[in-house]
């Protein structure tokens, strides 16, 4: 994480990161902007602006892709291109999100086809399981919106769709990424001469996004699905921020935990029981804070002896802390990974990227190496002791309750409703 | 900064024991790729899915190692996965440079016996259940694969769904598993390639090293998988109780990959004008004449292009709203494919279509996993890795008349249909 980089502050925003990276030359681009969303409404106007973007230049491009999306709190870009065509694109960056000419009969046609994408997209178990965690943990909140409604989505006029930018667009704190096979600085300076003709708008700076709430401990409930052949367990417990002096530790008990396929919960619920095919512990992150996630698939049949096993694996992270072997090699895996996972451009742009989603400056991924290094094995035992009790996480199972078994087991569920009952 | 992967030197070599090796150096970054690819697939297994459950069980590791493989490669700081396909089965392994020689050991010892037993046999089979139902027990699950294939071909061997039957994989046996590996995992039925920031010849050493002293034993015989194309329109039909609109998925014979790269990429160049994204021909012109959106795809390959040996499939796919009819849909791509067949696609778009090829070539191949896995399974299936570096400059060169002579092959006369009836969101349609 040594090769050169290019860090510059334009006046009207962006900040721009350059980094030289990649086996094949090619330049990636990652455009993140803070923009609020938070009605349904304004959601559905920036769902909008994304697909209308995306069609015109992830389609018809001859030189580059570019794709947006939209969530409560950011808009984003994401593009790519052969590496000589790297001023083009970041031009027509520029271009789309001061100034998107969105015509009514584009917009039309948009929402002609998002509205069967997003029904699609509903369908999917993981959606479903997805939505209803956010509905029974955050209720009320943003977050809960995941994808725009099809009542918003044809209230939207193009007017409001050319007008987003100007309303909605932090571009005093975005964050453009490029990762290219080319030198950081010439990439820095292409990206300085297309943006230079950015101008903050009248309301210059976006509300900071409403923060998440932290994780209420002990609420578990279900989401009933009648003849849902497989359970999705999902459960949530408060952590801390990616920028917190415990987050290193915290990191490592995880990957002990279940961040990888040798981990204790990997090991256990697919190698020894074979009740799942993929288990995991992981870090949600969000502006402000990060939640403690452990996600799990398996057969309706068994259901209940995974979600004891997965409780059992909690509590041993306190009666029978991380070893010294398990640590070691969760940070040699974590080290590792560093240079095999982000050695792809794409890979490293959308990593340095996403921190800026989370409000954590991107450079914190380079340092990360050296924290991680630093972590002792106490404060992982801490972490672990501190953070894991079963009794901290809140969640849901989304399940047939009847062959599951969930109806006729002692433990006690509350019960999600369904937002179509 | 002009040197790409796209210069880098491609060395091969065979061990005594009919080990074929590929070696390619590039230093963009400090991490290595292993790919081991067996020359068996599903297409030769006599069970349903036994292949793929054999995949699961070589990641127990080589006979007497203190523990698994994801353990020994993880916890060197790599990651490592495997698929199986028609005639492949591949494992790979991406780790930080200094961690290369200690994975080649891991390979070497499950090539030269893994440690395989029937608790092992039993979980694993369990996690292939697990994974089928997670991936197929979903909207559009195994639609186009695996449901297409016995609607195109009739022989248990291409038509049977080798991601796994639940019932076929009840009581595999130790002995099963045994004799499996005996006659189909030996060294001079597999290819070791080894990819980025390696040293060509201490690499070659050490793969001599581990590598060298596994015995050799015969190689399966080549077997030919040729069945007649279909003659007609072969229809099937899957009922989707989840997926909320309806979709058809088309097949179409190819011709032999081997024999032919070259009209492979004339298919896949086809395959992106035709049904890429929202503005391909086929929808544009279901939007011009029916005033309908509908998702689209379409590749050359069941699942990637120049991936098996013969028969392969081109595939398209489109979901479709309820009002249209699923015969519109079939007429607007028989109309694009008689245009295109007449006159060719047009300049400026077989250019953007060859760029779009090229771009996510090479978007793919800065994933060293993806790059050490294309080599290898090109030296396995074609005895031609080099073909990995050659793809971007046989797409540029990919002519009009290649691309209009691939059209007129997909004949309307001559494919299977699966229609995809769908159970949910009818009421949704109504509003």
């Amino acid at each position: 994480m040594s090769t050169g980089l290019a860090d510059r502050a334009l006046p009207a925003g962006p900040r721009v990161l350059a980094l030289c990276r990649g086996a094949t030359p090619m330049a990636e681009v990652r455009l993140h902007v803070p923009a609020d969303a938070r009605t349904p409404h304004a959601l559905a106007v920036a769902t909008l602006l994304a697909a209308c973007l995306s069609a015109r230049y992830g389609d018809k491009g001859e030189a580059f892709e570019l794709t947006a999306s939209a969530g409560f709190r950011q808009f984003a870009v994401s593009g790519s291109c052969p590496v000589e065509r790297l001023g083009e694109l970041l031009r027509t960056l520029a271009e789309v999100v001061t100034d998107p000419a969105v015509r009514e009969d584009e917009l039309a046609w948009e929402r002609t086809q998002l509205i069967p994408r997003l029904r699609m997209l509903r369908s999917y178990p993981e959606t479903v399981a997805s939505a209803a965690l956010h509905r029974h943990l955050f209720p009320g909140h943003p977050v809960t919106y995941q994808t725009a409604e099809e009542e918003e989505l044809h209230r939207v006029s193009a007017a409001e769709v050319r007008a987003l930018p100007a309303h909605a667009f932090d571009l005093k704190r975005a964050t453009l990424v490029v990762v290219a096979r080319t030198d950081p600085e010439h990439a820095a300076d292409l990206a300085e001469k297309a943006l230079s003709a950015w101008r903050p708008p009248a309301r210059a700076t976006a509300p900071a996004s409403p923060d998440m709430p932290p994780v209420p401990a002990g609420r578990m409930a279900v989401l009933p699905l009648p003849g849902a052949p497989q359970s999705r367990i999902r459960l949530r417990a408060q952590a801390v921020a990616t920028d917190d002096p415990r987050y290193p530790a915290l990191f490592l008990a995880s990957n002990v935990l279940g961040g990888y396929l040798s981990s204790r919960l990997s090991r256990n619920l697919r190698e020894e029981k074979g009740y799942v095919y993929g288990v995991s512990s992981f870090f949600d992150a969000h502006p402000g804070t990060a939640y403690l996630g452990v996600d799990a698939d398996t057969a309706a049949a068994t259901t209940g002896e995974a979600y004891a096993e997965l409780t059992a694996e909690l509590e041993r992270m306190r009666t029978a802390p991380p070893t010294d072997a398990e640590i070691a090699a969760a940070r040699t895996y974590a080290l590792g990974s560093m240079a095999t996972r982000l050695a792809p451009a794409a890979a490293l742009a959308s990593a340095l990227a996403d921190l800026a989603d989370g409000d954590v400056d991107p450079l914190w991924l380079l340092d990360f190496p050296r924290r991680l290094r630093a972590v002792t094995a106490r404060q992982v035992v801490e972490a672990a002791a501190e953070f894991f009790a079963p009794q901290r996480f809140s969640g849901i199972v989304a399940a047939d309750p009847h062959t599951s078994g969930l109806l006729t087991s002692d433990l006690t569920f509350d019960t999600v409703p369904t937002p179509w009952s | 900064m002009s040197a790409v992967a796209a210069e880098a030197a491609i060395v091969r070599h065979t061990l005594g024991n009919g080990l074929r090796v590929v070696v390619a150096e590039e230093r963009s970054a400090p991490v290595a790729g292993v790919a081991v690819h067996y020359g068996v697939g599903f297409r030769s297994e006599a069970r349903s899915g036994f292949a793929h459950l054999f995949e699961h069980l070589m990641f127990q590791g080589g006979a007497g190692a203190p523990d698994d493989h994801f353990h020994q490669v993880e916890s060197a700081g790599g990651f490592c996965n495997a698929s199986t396909r028609q005639d492949y089965t591949d494992f790979y392994d991406v780790v930080p440079a200094e961690a290369l020689e200690h994975v080649l050991a891991l390979e070497a010892a499950r090539m030269r016996e893994p440690k395989i037993t029937q608790r092992a046999v039993r979980t694993q089979a369990s996690v292939v259940k697990e994974e089928i139902l997670g991936k197929l027990r979903r909207p559009y699950g195994g639609f186009p694969w695996p449901k297409l294939s016995p609607v195109l071909f009739r022989t248990f061997a291409n038509a049977h769904d080798g991601y796994g039957d639940h019932a076929a994989l009840d009581g595999v046996t130790v002995a099963e598993c045994a004799e499996f590996f005996d006659r189909c995992y030996s060294p001079s039925n597999a290819v070791l390639t080894v990819a980025g920031d390696v040293d060509v010849r201490r690499t070659l050493d050490a793969v001599e090293r581990l590598f060298g002293s596994i015995p050799a034993r015969p190689a399966p015989a080549a077997v030919s998988y040729g069945e007649p194309e279909p003659d007609g329109v072969v229809e099937g039909e899957c009922a989707d109780p989840l997926a909320p609109l309806p979709a058809i998925a088309v097949g179409h014979r190819v011709p032999d990959p081997a024999a032919s790269p070259r009209a492979h990429i004339a298919l896949s160049v086809l395959a992106a004008i035709l049904a890429s994204n929202a503005a391909s021909r086929l929808p544009e012109r279901i939007r011009r004449d029916h005033g309908q959106a509908v998702t689209v795809t379409a590749r050359a390959g069941l699942f990637d292009l120049l991936d098996a040996r013969d028969p392969d499939m081109w595939i398209l796919t489109a979901v479709h709203p309820h009002e249209l009819d699923r015969r519109r849909v079939l007429d607007a791509l028989d109309a694009e494919l008689g245009a295109i067949a007449a006159a060719g696609p047009a300049p400026g778009e077989l250019l953007r279509a060859r760029l779009r090829q090229r771009t996510s070539h090479h978007r793919s191949l800065d994933h060293l996993a993806n790059r050490v896995r294309m080599l290898g399974r090109f030296e396995l299936l074609y005895a031609d890795p080099g073909l990995t570096t050659r793809l971007p400059e046989l797409f540029d060169e990919t002519t009009v008349e290649e691309v209009a002579q691939a059209a007129l092959g997909l004949r309307a006369d001559s494919r299977a249909v699966l229609t995809l009836v769908p159970g949910a969101g009818k009421e949704d349609e109504a509003r």
